[in-house]
């Protein structure tokens, strides 16, 4: 059941990387503003406010479509991590600081 | 915008604005088509000054109540665009006494609701409205009788305008029992 349910949450979260992010922003915001247009011009030159709406909530399912599930194009950037700094060499000379503390105060 | 949910905050609120701009032009039309509509022809005739006791008072007074018959043809057509809710369509009795200066009293009214029923053509048509005047008495009183009409919009600001307008007709003393006028 625990497996099952990070299975969802990992699948639902629909992580995307930085470049997808800006990718996906610039694509909602220039949908919604150019159904926006769309939607006004061709109801006032037909003069019928219901085909304006049914235009605009088209633009606004589309815009859901194309922004909402994390496709695999807005992840083909990821994030380039920085090599890993070995670890071994800093504990023991962490460890040898202490010792020379400890004989230092026997005297 | 890195997991859904924050996108679908993200663009939910886009949508909000998209819309406010969407319905802030629909409303800035309304003031551009032209609303032109042709010369209305009205007609007010059989105008009568009664005494009686109003059925809407608590306390009933005797006063005077003005009854007119009017013919009315007119075409509404015109004021019936993509931003047009209804329009409401009344006639008004305009007439000035000494007391009050300007008095105004719909007596007649009409919702229409497409362009379909935009047509009016009354026949000896029946007031709906009681006609009383504040003072009690329509002496010496003359009055124009206007169809005006009120623009609904689906969006955006009411507009008002006027059809036709009669010239001031003088109303008649009022019928006294027993008494020839």
């Amino acid at each position: 059941m625990d497996s099952l349910c990070t299975y969802l949450q990992s699948h639902f979260e629909g992580k995307i990387d930085f470049v997808g992010q800006e990718q996906t922003e610039k694509l909602a915001r220039s949908i919604l503003w150019a159904f926006t247009g769309i939607s006004f011009l061709a109801g006032f030159f037909v003069q019928s406010l219901r085909l304006t709406f049914i235009i605009f909530t088209f633009g606004i399912v589309l815009a859901l479509v194309l922004v909402l599930p994390a496709y695999p194009v807005y992840n083909t950037h990821p994030i380039k991590w920085l090599p890993r700094i070995d670890s071994q060499a800093t504990a023991k000379s962490g460890s040898e600081k202490v010792a020379t503390v400890e004989t230092k105060k026997d005297r | 915008m890195y997991s859904l949910a924050q996108r679908a905050n993200n663009v939910s609120a886009s949508v909000t604005s998209a819309l406010m701009a969407l319905l802030a032009l629909i409303a800035f039309t309304s003031f551009l088509i032209p609303t032109n509509i042709d010369p209305a022809s009205l007609k007010v005739s059989n105008l009568n000054v009664v005494l009686g006791r109003s059925n809407h008072e608590r306390y009933p007074k005797a006063r005077e109540f003005a009854f007119a018959q009017f013919d009315l043809v007119a075409d509404l057509t015109p004021l019936f665009h993509w931003n047009t809710k209804q329009v409401i369509v009344y006639l008004v009795a305009d007439y000035s006494t000494p007391k009050h200066a300007s008095n105004s009293v719909v007596v007649w009214d009409r919702i229409i609701r497409s362009s379909k029923y935009a047509k009016i053509n009354i026949a000896r048509g029946k007031q709906k409205y009681e006609f009383k005047e504040i003072t009690d008495s329509f002496k010496n009183v003359s009055a124009t009788f206007s169809l005006q009409y009120n623009i609904q919009p689906h969006v955006g600001a009411l507009q008002w305008g006027e059809v036709v307008r009669t010239e001031a007709l003088k109303l008649p003393a009022v019928a006294k029992r027993g008494v020839a006028r």
